[in-house]
């Protein structure tokens, strides 16, 4: 399921006279409940957004975040809601590729949000063994970017 | 022709912080750089970087910046971040109102905002600005901006043309460039220090009183679709809320206004 897709299913939802509503397809599960206060996860920075609380459950995240722990690996996290980018600009080099090396100070990306630009460094050291977003994909708080073998 | 110089710039400037050092340039890479570099060796807010001319300046995503020597105004500012908690988007929103009504008052023209950082003026991008935060020990942030102020029409590359204005275009006079400083530096310190006192909302109010949007119907590129929708305002995180056209709310905090109707 997309962004918007579930943007979608969140506007059917809220113009609906219902409670309470959950679809499970082979890749993701999204339950919506109507709240007072909304209450949000995986979907973050929503706080003046309309009063439903959204709980997504994308297992693929979940099958990374396993594959990650099994493996001894790290995830770099956003620390914020952004635009994510692998390079400084359209034709530079991207920051870090698979296989290179970071330590804690290697900038690792840019996420945007509103015209600022938050360099993000790796806070870890080893060898990126995979990249999770694409190029100026959006990102949500907390979304992990790459994952990283510690040495 | 005018100077443009520390001296000239310093001598009437009515600020505390920004600008007490000013480095004035022929020419350097970007002046976010040399910010950059000037922020680890000074360790102090409030320095000042203008040059003529930029060999690498550049705007959102490495785009480069056009400008022209003795032109336009380009300029970085180092500021504090730490002192500014969390809300650091609103740096970037409060220095396009800082530089909106530097303009306004310099050559009475009718600059507005264009969200979330755009200065225009008539639909046309007259400044643009770009905020850069490094992970470094000292929690640095730099404000860059550019602004147009004594280009011809004829200046401009075609692929600017009908995007692209200058305060002299504008107001067909010359502007002084060390006034126009000025008042930016000025505005831009009276801003920082609303929000390192935490008096944000006086922003929201300035910021939406320059806005060229506020209630209009506009269309938002974002990443991977277009929304539509009539301009509600911002939140107090700088996000622009919009009415889509199904009448519901929606917070955005990316992607780019393709048009906007202005004053």
């Amino acid at each position: 399921m997309n962004i918007k897709e579930l943007k979608e299913i969140i506007a059917i939802f809220q113009e609906a006279d219902i409670e309470e509503l959950e679809i499970e397809r082979e890749d993701s599960k999204i339950r919506l409940k109507r709240n007072a206060e909304p209450e949000v996860r995986h979907v973050a920075a929503q706080s003046h957004a309309p009063s439903v609380a959204v709980q997504t459950e994308a297992k693929k995240l979940d099958t990374d975040k396993e594959e990650a722990e099994k493996d001894g690996l790290i995830e770099i996290k956003t620390p914020m809601v952004g635009t994510f980018y692998k390079a400084p600009a359209p034709d530079a080099d991207q920051f870090v590729d698979i296989d290179e090396k970071v330590n804690e100070d290697t900038v690792v990306c840019i996420i945007e949000a509103m015209k600022l630009m938050n360099e993000i460094k790796a806070d870890v050291k080893g060898r990126v063994v995979k990249i999770l977003v694409d190029n100026g994909q959006p990102v949500e708080f907390g979304q992990a970017l790459f994952l990283v073998k510690p040495e | 022709m005018e100077e443009f110089s520390k001296d000239t710039i310093k001598s009437g400037l009515e600020t505390q912080i920004v600008g007490q050092k000013i480095y004035v340039y022929n020419k350097t890479a970007s002046t976010n750089d040399v910010a950059w570099s000037l922020a680890e060796k000074h360790n102090s807010e409030g320095v000042v970087v203008l040059t003529e001319g930029q060999t690498k300046g550049r705007g959102r995503l490495g785009r480069e910046w056009f400008s022209l020597p003795q032109k336009c105004v380009l300029g970085s500012i180092i500021l504090k971040s730490n002192m500014l908690s969390e809300k650091l988007n609103l740096l970037t929103i409060g220095t396009s109102v800082a530089v909106s009504k530097a303009i306004r008052n310099t050559t009475f023209l009718p600059a507005y905002i264009k969200w979330p950082n755009d200065v225009v003026i008539r639909g046309k991008k007259v400044c643009g600005i770009l905020t850069e935060k490094r992970k470094t020990k000292t929690g640095f942030i730099v404000v860059g901006f550019g602004i147009n102020v004594n280009l011809d029409a004829e200046d401009f590359p075609r692929d600017l043309c009908g995007k692209a204005t200058s305060l002299k275009i504008e107001c067909a006079k010359k502007t002084s460039r060390v006034e126009l400083v000025q008042k930016v530096l000025f505005e831009i310190e009276k801003m920082y220090l609303y929000l390192r006192k935490g008096e944000g909302s006086q922003l929201f109010d300035e910021w939406k009183e320059m806005s060229s949007i506020m209630g209009e119907q506009v269309r938002v590129i974002l990443p991977n679709e277009v929304a539509e929708g009539q301009a509600l305002g911002i939140d107090p995180d700088g996000a622009l809320i919009l009415r889509l056209d199904s009448g519901i709310s929606r917070r955005i905090t990316e992607g780019t206004i393709e048009y906007a109707y202005c004053n």
